[in-house]
This record gives C-alpha cells, structure tokens and sequence, in this order.
C-alpha cells in the first residue's frame, strides 16, 4: 500500500508558559488518504486547531512542536515537515498544503487586493508573471464561484461580505493545486446558510480536483455531511477514530456518544431537554489522571479509570477507540 | 472630494482666528512692551520718558486695548502684510526669511535621519524582538530617549570641542559659519555642514529613539494579527512577512507621526538653537517673545499653526492612500 498522503505520529506540541509545560496537543496521530476528506473534531480547546497548526509548523512561540513527526509524501517523495528546513517547509506551505483558517473578516491583510492576495500566493510558489498570476487569481475567483470575479480582484477584504472572504481564503488556498487542504473551522464564524455553500463548494472543489481536505470542527453535522473519515479528539489526544458511517452508526467511546446525543434533532417529537455532557473540557494545566474523560464519564469505574490511562485499541478494522470498556458499553 | 477640502480648510481658518487671537491676547497681556524691555533691560539711564513713550506707542498702535489690535493686525494679515518687527525694525516676512534656511537645514536633516535610520531599526528590532542583541538596542534607544536634549548638547559640546581640540575629530561649538562672506562657496557650505554636525546629532537621537521604538510597537501589534498567520501559511519568508505583509500596516500610525513633524520642521528646537547659537526660526521665537516683538510672535505663531493645520490634513489624505478602508468623503 502506498504511504498516506499525511502521516502525523504521536505528535507532542507544548506550550511553555508561567503555568508550566502545557501539552496542548498529546500524543496525536492520524493519517490522511489522498483525495479523502478527514474530520477532526471535538470541543473549544481539546488541541484540534493546535494540531492543524502544528502540521504545518505555524505554532508560534510560547508552543513548540516538542516530539513526533508529521510525513508529507507527495510526487513520490517524503518530507517530515517537523524536521524539514524552514525553506522547504515554505515551499509545502501554500504550495502543496493549503490553509483555510476560523476567521475570514481577520485572515486577509487588510491594505491588499484580493487580486494581489490571491496573486502573491502563484507567485511565491511557481515562476510566473505578475500578469499570469493575476490571470490565475481570477480564475481561482471563478473556481470558487465568487460574483463579479473581475472587479472582486481589484476590491479590498473590508468590501467583501464574511462568506465572499472565505471564498477568497479558500481561492488561495487552491491557487497552486495542492494536495491537501487544512480547513480550520472554515464555517464556524459564517452564517448557516453560507456554511452550507462553502461546505458544497469545498466538496465539490475536492471531487473536482481530487484535493484531500483535514477538516477541523466541533460541528458532527458538517462532518456527518462532508467527510469520509473522522477522528475525535479529547484534551490533547484522539479518543476515537473511524469511517464517518461507522462512527455514527457505532459510536464507541462515551465521549462520542455524547456528543451525537447533545445534538438538537429538529424532528424530535419529544420535548425533553437537550442532553449535555457535564462539566467542561479541562485544560492542559489540569489534565485528569488516568483517562482524561473519566471526571465527565457516567460509565467510569473506579480505580481503572482513575489510575490507567487507556490506550487507542483498535476495536473492528478501521474503528480505533481509547476506553477501557468500550465493548461492555456497547453491548 | 471637493466639499471634503473645502470643509477642512473653512474649519481650519477658524481654528486659526481661535489660535491667533489667544496668542495675541496672552502676549499683550504679558508685562511690559517691546519699548520697555528692549531699553529698560540695556541701560536704565536710556528709558524713555513717559511722553516719547506714550508716542511711540500710539505710533506702533500699542496704546489701544488688545482686541483692537488684534482686529488691526488681522485685517493686514487678510492682505498679506505680517507687519515689521518693533525691535529689529525690519518686515517679518523678511525676518523669517533669513531664519528659515538655517533651521530648516538642522531640523530637514534631522527629519530625514530620523525616519531613514528608525525604519530598519524598528524592523530589527521586530525581527529579532526579546534576542539579547536587540534587547541591548533597546535600552540604548530608551536610554537616548530620557537622556534631556540640553545634557546631551553639553557633553557633546565638551567631547568634541573641548576634549578633542586641535584633532582632526574636533567640532564647532556652535555659530553656524566662521568663514566671511566673500569665501568661496563650497567651502562655505562645507564650513556650515561642518558646524551643522552636532545641533543636527542632537535633534536626531531623541526622535530616532522614539521612532524606532513607536515602529517596533507597531509591528508587535500588526504580527499578532491573523492575516499574519495567512501569510506564513501561503509560504512567505519571514523578512516578506515582515516588510511586506507587518510593515505596511503599520504605515498607517506612521503616517500620523510624520503629518505632526512637520511644523518641527520650520519651527526648529529652541534649546538647540539656543545651546548651539543657531540663528534659526526657534531662537527667533524665543528672543521676540522676550522683546515682546508682538509681529514677530504673531507672524510665527500663524506660520506654525498654518502648518500644523496642514500637516494634519496631509496626514488625513495621507490615510486614504495607505489604508483602503479610510475614505476621506
């Protein structure tokens, strides 16, 4: 079998602050398949946007990718973007690895075009004209079905609607075709209606181009509608991983099941009040021992849960869980 | 576009009535007049009798209230006349003439120092923010800062005029030329450059600290922007992220910093002309405040607030052009 596309490898990235040495993200592995589509997800501060960060090494400082590696393998060679010299990494980000962050009214400098935006990303990365890499932009414009793609290219982002710059963001970010796209909570700051037109755009641009996507969310119905794989993470690590339609037809691990049951159904005749998983996710200050999610678990017994970290085991082929009971629960 | 000019200029001859007249009315009410400190101050013996002095005071139409005055001296500003000195008995169009040159030579050289040498200094400093060598730049430049233009003046007036008499690095201490009139012209100039060397270090050190510093500020606050981020994630170097993406943005409190300079640009250092005998606008200033030369305040303080007036609509243009979001309708 071929190697994956992305490989992350018990990836440790830390931040070093007067509270200590914080792990923010602990320990994480995935994998990524050419052309698929990969959801991250879990709550505000379980580490997804510190993972999707660390891949292309933009943690900035107090945060330190501390161990693992992260292989990139494209056009039959190899990087370990952990490792690779910063020049090489310049030439993965933006040019095989596209980024897409939360906040498109921020996420675009200000005193530029959009033209000149999307234009400096083809220019950076291939030899081109400045005419040619204009030409490109609009292209990318019309990709990404934007309005008016001509005179767009010469407006400013504060003349753009919030969707409109999630449109540009995601122009540059497929500007120079690459092979993989990180999605960092694309809808999350957009109205529902255009999260929608963005999740179909960025479908279809993926079937289009066959671009894989490492989608980041805390929403399981954009996942439930977009991807073909989902890992969900609990402060720092993955708790479970596996296709789409087996996680949500199987949900192993408590963590995950509550989160499909916090989910409002709209179709829902009864009128009982929604269900919620108790307390918060905890911070890296304040890890719990043993499993991390045993302080909120109603099935956690004592001591095991307590005391015995549990490791990711794979349950069925392709199901990973980390439970130490997640076939009594299930049963 | 227009409308918005004509709105700004109609505003700013209104605060200049408002400046103008507040000037004159605390000059006037200062005591004494130009008669009675220019010859009392000298020679007790040659103060005027109250009789020549009521004359010439009728003559200078210093002999009515304030405001009227004030009208007088307005309504012959409207027709382009700033008066003539009371002291140096010579029109002060052609006072600020002959000082403009000098100060705008210290004060343009100073400015242009200033701003070539803060840029990079601010971009390394950014570049390299908390490594040991730019936090030793750093106190350097905050030392420079809150070390007193006049302090400064002295010591260096003592290393290089005193210490360094009779070497090669000896300097002026201070005069603005030594050589006559009918000297060649380069070597007059180089005489005046050569004098120009310390008053102009002094103006810039002080600015140049600040500069740099209100420089690296700005680009600590532009880099933790997320569009920074974005720009690291389309694979931008870290000097391009810099220059091109952190940089720019921070043009826009530049731009403000540098619309202020302006009126310091004619207006010159009084301290440092006073320190280094330049005869420049700030040392005319001061000394016709202490004559009392009411022209001569007046015709400087309109200058000064003219400038100030227009280097802040400069500035406010100025924003429409580096930032897209300003629009100055």
């Amino acid at each position: 079998m071929a190697a994956p596309l992305l490989e992350i490898k018990d990836l440790v990235t830390v931040f070093h602050t007067s509270e200590g040495r914080l792990p923010a993200v602990d320990g994480v592995s995935l994998s990524i398949e050419r052309g698929r589509t990969l959801g991250l997800v879990g709550e505000s501060g379980c580490g997804k946007s510190v993972t999707a960060m660390s891949t292309l090494r933009l943690v900035s400082s107090p945060g330190r990718i501390e161990s693992g590696s992260i292989t990139f393998t494209t056009e039959g060679e190899s990087i370990d973007l952990v490792t690779a010299p910063e020049k090489q990494l310049r030439k993965v980000r933006g040019g095989r690895i596209g980024m897409i962050f939360q906040e498109p009214m921020t996420s675009l400098n200000p005193v530029f075009t959009i033209g000149n935006q999307i234009a400096e990303v083809v220019q950076l990365h291939r030899k081109v004209s400045r005419s040619e890499a204009r030409s490109r932009a609009l292209e990318m414009l019309r990709l990404v079905r934007v309005a008016a793609p001509e005179q767009r290219l010469d407006e400013y982002p504060h003349q753009l609607s919030g969707g409109m710059r999630q449109r540009v963001m995601i122009a540059i970010a497929l500007a120079c075709e690459p092979d993989l796209i990180i999605a960092d909570e694309p809808t999350t700051a957009l109205d529902v209606t255009i999260q929608a037109q963005i999740l179909d755009l960025l479908d279809d641009l993926r079937s289009r181009l066959g671009t894989a996507i490492l989608l980041i969310t805390h929403d399981l119905g954009v996942v439930a509608e977009t991807c073909d794989d989902v890992a969900v993470m609990y402060a720092g690590q993955i708790v479970e991983q596996a296709s789409a339609v087996e996680l949500f037809s199987h949900p192993l691990h408590p963590y995950t099941i509550g989160l499909l049951q916090a989910r409002p159904n709209v179709d829902a005749r009864d009128r009982s009040p929604l269900a919620t998983i108790p307390g918060m996710v905890p911070l890296p200050q304040n890890f719990p021992s043993g499993c991390r999610f045993h302080p909120r678990c109603s099935h956690a017994r004592e001591p095991q849960c307590k005391l015995d970290p549990p490791a990711l085991r794979e349950i069925s082929p392709g199901h990973f869980v980390r439970c130490h009971f997640a076939e009594e629960i299930n049963s | 576009m227009v409308a918005y000019l004509l709105r700004r200029v109609l505003l700013g001859l209104v605060t200049l009535v408002v400046i103008t007249l507040m000037v004159y009315g605390l000059a006037r009410s200062m005591p004494g007049n130009p008669l009675t400190v220019q010859l009392g101050e000298s020679d007790p013996s040659r103060k005027l009798n109250p009789e020549d002095q009521q004359r010439m005071l009728e003559i200078y139409g210093l002999d009515k209230p304030w405001p009227i005055g004030y009208v007088q001296w307005i309504s012959k500003v409207i027709q382009g006349d700033l008066g003539r000195s009371i002291t140096r008995k010579q029109p002060v169009t052609q006072l600020i003439g002959e000082r403009i040159g000098p100060t705008v030579l210290i004060s343009g050289t100073a400015l242009f120092l200033t701003w070539f040498l803060a840029i990079p200094l601010g971009l390394y400093a950014s570049a390299r923010g908390g490594r040991i060598d730019e936090r030793f730049t750093g106190l350097v430049l905050y030392a420079l800062y809150s070390f007193p233009t006049f302090v400064a003046a002295l010591f260096l007036q003592i290393i290089f005029a005193v210490w360094l008499r009779d070497t090669r690095w000896e300097l002026p201490l201070f005069g603005m030329s030594d050589l006559s009139s009918d000297a060649p012209f380069y070597a007059r100039c180089a005489d005046v450059a050569w004098h120009a060397i310390l008053p102009i270090t002094c103006q810039t050190y002080v600015v140049l600290a600040y500069n740099s510093r209100f420089i690296k500020a700005n680009l600590e606050e532009v880099v933790r922007q997320d569009f920074i981020r974005t720009a690291r994630a389309k694979g931008a170097g870290p000097w391009r992220v810099l220059v091109h993406h952190a940089f720019r943005n921070t043009l826009i409190p530049l731009v403000t910093l540098l619309g202020l300079s302006l009126p310091a640009l004619v207006g010159g250092s009084v301290i440092i002309e006073q320190i280094f005998t330049w005869p420049g606008m700030g040392r005319l200033f001061f000394e016709s405040i202490r004559e009392r030369d009411y022209p001569t305040i007046m015709g400087l303080t309109l200058m000064f607030s003219v400038l100030t007036l227009v280097g802040q609509l400069l500035a406010d243009l100025l924003y429409s052009i580096v930032d897209p979001r300003v629009n100055v309708e």
